[in-house]
């Protein structure tokens, strides 16, 4: 069973950025990068491990016009478990 | 009564998510979470100087940041043995204290204590501490290096402050599909 997937207004905001520090034409592509990883995670959440005190934390790559970014998700399970709330994605400098 | 130092809080807040903590460990997890901080915050949350002592990280401020609470009711302090040693364990009384930490500050101090209480003190030093950068390529006797744990802050890299922010808003339902949230996203990029 694969989980719905959410954000919260401050991870919009890193994504925003994220995306925003991007050259142009590369930042569409981006972001379907990070749609197809997110629901990697959605559909597995083990791919997860605990870390950055103690949260589970998705490391995810991706390659757009052959440059590799290397990005991490934070999240959290709703309370009624049915959804991944992402709470942050942030840039991992390798 | 005087107000209780920044180093007594730091224990007594470590105190009381692990309370019983004999003395060896309650100086870790202080360092570890300095570490930590340093890491996220770019600071430490104490005002220990560590050096490296025969035991690890130590500063001889602990003792007094120790008696402070003891004395003035914030912790009891009573005589114990581990094997064949003396020691000490440490538990926050009843008191009421407010602390002056922020709550990436606290967020810190929880999360090592939870972490590393079940460690044993021999084990908690051999696997963690004693591989802390700080640590490595110290010599006895030394002062600690504490910002080999800062790295260069990147504006896009991980940010404790908002993480934690951001997980406020998710306990209170402040949340929304993540294919809503990319599709407007898309529409502000396109020309």
């Amino acid at each position: 069973m694969s989980y719905a997937l959410a954000i919260a207004p401050e991870a919009e905001k890193d994504l925003a950025r994220l995306v925003d520090s991007l050259p142009a034409r590369r930042r569409e592509r981006a972001l379907d990068a990070v749609l197809e990883q997110l629901d990697k995670l959605a559909a597995n959440p083990g791919l997860a491990v605990k870390s950055t005190l103690g949260r589970p934390t998705y490391r995810f790559s991706f390659v757009v016009d052959r440059v590799t970014y290397h990005w991490a998700a934070l999240f959290k399970f709703s309370p009624d478990e049915s959804t991944i709330v992402v709470t942050q994605l942030f840039r991992v400098l390798m | 009564m005087p107000p209780l130092s920044r180093n007594a809080q730091v224990l007594r807040y470590l105190l009381e998510v692990a309370p019983g903590v004999g003395r060896i460990k309650l100086v870790k997890f202080a360092y570890l979470a300095d570490c930590e901080s340093f890491r996220y915050l770019g600071h430490a949350i104490s005002e220990f100087r560590y050096r490296f002592d025969s035991h690890g990280p130590f500063d001889r401020a602990f003792y007094r940041a120790k008696d402070e609470l003891v004395e003035q009711g914030y912790a009891t302090e009573t005589p114990t043995k581990i094997g064949p040693y003396d020691s000490y364990d440490y538990r926050p009384t009843h008191e009421d204290l407010e602390y002056s930490f922020t709550q990436a500050e606290s967020e810190i101090l929880r999360y090592v204590a939870i972490t590393y209480m079940s460690e044993t003190a021999s084990r908690l030093c051999e696997d963690v501490v004693y591989k802390t950068p700080p640590m490595i390529g110290a010599k006895v006797g030394e002062r600690l290096k504490m910002e080999k744990m800062e790295k260069e802050r990147d504006p896009l890299g991980f940010n404790l402050e908002r993480l934690l922010a951001a997980e406020a808003s998710v306990e209170a339902g402040r949340y929304r599909a993540l294919k809503v949230a990319v599709d407007e996203l898309r529409a502000r990029h396109r020309p």
